[in-house]
């Protein structure tokens, strides 16, 4: 949460985090390097760090587009959404030892000019008919422009600065960067390397990537097929007051928008189920320490006025509500922002 | 014409960068904590982790201290509005391209990836052989003129380049293996070619029946040419 700035607010769980990241790295390297050196006793350490790097990168990149729906379809995995900006960051940093070796060792020995070199050395040959004849290392170092704004900008400070949507967007171009990578290796490592096994495995993680997404996107599709049926004074009826357990949230659909409920000490509370600080969804959360708590990073609001403990001050929409035969009913419209509200007795009005 | 413009590209980029980097102390000083009072006091760690985004995201900063200065309302915050409707159609939209993309790109680069089966064309092999002490351009339409002395020991061989190759990062190699095609795998590397020049380089071994000069492209990643030197037939 907003605070005197630090590099990175370390705690206990991101430093296990932080270690899993390190070992998993270890071993993919490690067991990249025991293979390939004894099948292929001749490789060059430089074409070693060059593919090495490669293959943590693509890895990692796998991995941290698994997270987001696997924490959708499963509580189990919201801890591995903790801290993914360290597995960017990390990803990065592999994917650019991998850039600069490949640079130094292919275009940085003759004499051309090696920033040149990387757009103009390979065929460009547009007019061939064959899709292999054209270039790829242009498409690597797109992916690589676009990870690197993504980690410069990974720091809570850029979130605030630039706002929470742009910030976003900025940091869904992870897509177009995942395209341009399948394409750099399509067009250049699968060219060459004629072994099955790389495209097989390419294949296979690529599959459960887009079925993880496809499950996920269905699972918040029947969510969001409640639609909510508008009642004469403006409120619109949400879900049982049944369905809310104490302590928890849930979310419902108020004029096409997702709202958090949340039943608090027996009073029942409707508020903006977007988090401030990257959007996370506030319903799948728990109340701590009276505090409605964020599952994605643990920002913390009042359940009443949506307002964040002190010395914090981030603030999200609080919601009119009431109860009518056993309904939750919500207002579209927000009260001012910081407003405390009332909330409305749960045991009351369905008794 | 893409070198022209791929020069200015950097050059721009360059430029860009470097406004960065001079802007870099005054961003920290003076206009961050205009800008955002909580990094008042922020620690070194903080500073030179966002420092990189500071140097891209200069002319933003730039705008937001302008704003602020202009608007008298010290350390505003910009209103975090946040649309969750609209980032999850672009997340839709975006995993729906990649899911068609993907495997459409790589399925036809690799069906059509070249023939990877030994198929060297006949005018892959210079017809010209050095032999003994001789002087003679022997990699077919490359203006490499190669002179070797295999009376002097050890054997000289000198390159003369007469005019730029426009070939990336042409690499010079040795080699005295008899596999065929001829690949770089077991070669020796003498040198880069970098235009117009005379190197002059010691032969590695003792001549033998097969030796040959290779020319291959780092970049490309492919033999250019290949020539043989026949320097056992004294003349």
């Amino acid at each position: 949460m907003a605070g005197a700035y630090k590099a990175v607010g370390w705690n206990r769980q991101k430093r296990i985090y932080d270690a899993a990241i390190f070992v998993i790295l270890l071993t993919i390297v490690a067991g990249y390097g025991i293979t390939t050196f004894a099948t292929h006793p001749g490789f060059t350490p430089e074409t070693f760090i060059i593919r090495a790097t490669a293959l943590a990168a693509l890895i990692l990149l796998h991995i941290i587009l698994c997270i987001g729906p696997l924490a959708r379809l499963n509580p189990t995995f919201l801890p591995l959404l903790y801290n993914r900006r360290h597995l960017g960051v990390a990803m990065f940093v592999l994917a650019l030892v991998h850039a600069l070796f490949t640079v130094i060792t292919f275009h940085a020995l003759g004499p051309a000019n090696p920033l040149l070199s990387i757009f103009t050395a390979y065929r460009m040959d547009y007019t061939s008919g064959r899709i292999s004849d054209f270039p790829f290392e242009p498409f690597g170092f797109l992916a690589l422009v676009i990870f690197f704004v993504m980690a410069a900008t990974s720091h809570d400070f850029w979130l605030k600065f630039l706002g929470a949507s742009f910030w976003k967007t900025l940091h869904l171009g992870v897509y177009l960067a995942y395209g341009a990578i399948i394409a750099h290796m399509a067009l250049g490592i699968f060219q060459s390397e004629t072994n099955p096994i790389y495209p097989l495995l390419l294949g296979i993680a690529f599959i459960i990537l887009v079925s993880l997404h496809l499950m996920a996107g269905i699972k918040e599709r029947r969510a969001d097929a409640s639609i909510a049926k508008a009642a004469a004074d403006g409120f619109e009826a949400t879900c049982p007051a049944s369905e809310l357990r104490e302590g928890c949230g849930k979310t419902v659909n108020v004029a096409g928008e997702r709202r958090a409920l949340f039943l608090h000490k027996g009073r029942v509370y409707a508020l903006s189920n977007v988090c401030r600080h990257q959007g996370g969804p506030i319903s799948e959360g728990k109340i701590l320490d009276g505090c409605i708590t964020c599952p994605w990073h643990g920002w913390q609001y009042s359940p009443d006025a949506g307002v964040s403990p002190p010395p914090f001050h981030e603030v999200i929409e609080t919601y009119p509500v009431r109860i009518e035969d056993g309904i939750v009913y919500v207002k579209p419209e927000a009260l001012p922002l910081e407003q405390k509200s009332p909330g409305v007795a749960l045991a009351q009005e369905t008794a | 014409m893409a070198d022209s413009v791929i020069r200015l590209a950097w050059i721009t980029l360059g430029a860009y960068a470097a406004v960065g980097v001079a802007l870099l102390i005054p961003i920290h000083r003076i206009m961050m904590p205009i800008i955002d009072v909580t990094t008042v006091g922020a620690s070194w760690g903080f500073r030179v982790a966002v420092s990189p985004g500071l140097i891209f995201m200069w002319p933003l900063v730039l705008r937001r201290w302008l704003q602020v200065r202009m608007s008298d309302s010290p350390s505003e915050e910009r209103p975090q509005a946040l649309s969750p409707r609209g980032i999850r159609t672009a997340h839709i939209w975006l995993t729906r391209a990649i899911a068609v993309a993907v495997p459409l790109v790589a399925a036809m680069a690799i069906a059509s990836r070249p023939n990877h089966e030994p198929t060297p064309s006949p005018a892959f092999y210079a017809p010209t052989t050095l032999t003994g002490n001789a002087t003679g351009e022997i990699f077919p339409g490359l203006p490499i003129a190669i002179n070797i002395r295999s009376d002097s020991s050890p054997r000289k061989l000198h390159v003369d380049v007469h005019e730029d190759l426009n070939i990336p990062n042409l690499q010079l190699y040795w080699s005295n293996s008899e596999a065929q095609p001829m690949s770089i795998d077991r070669a020796e590397r003498l040198d880069a070619l970098w235009g117009p020049a005379t190197l002059t380089y010691d032969l590695p071994t003792a001549s033998t029946p097969n030796e040959w000069l290779v020319l291959y492209s780092a970049a490309r990643q492919e033999v250019v040419s290949v020539a043989r030197l026949a320097t056992t037939e004294k003349e």
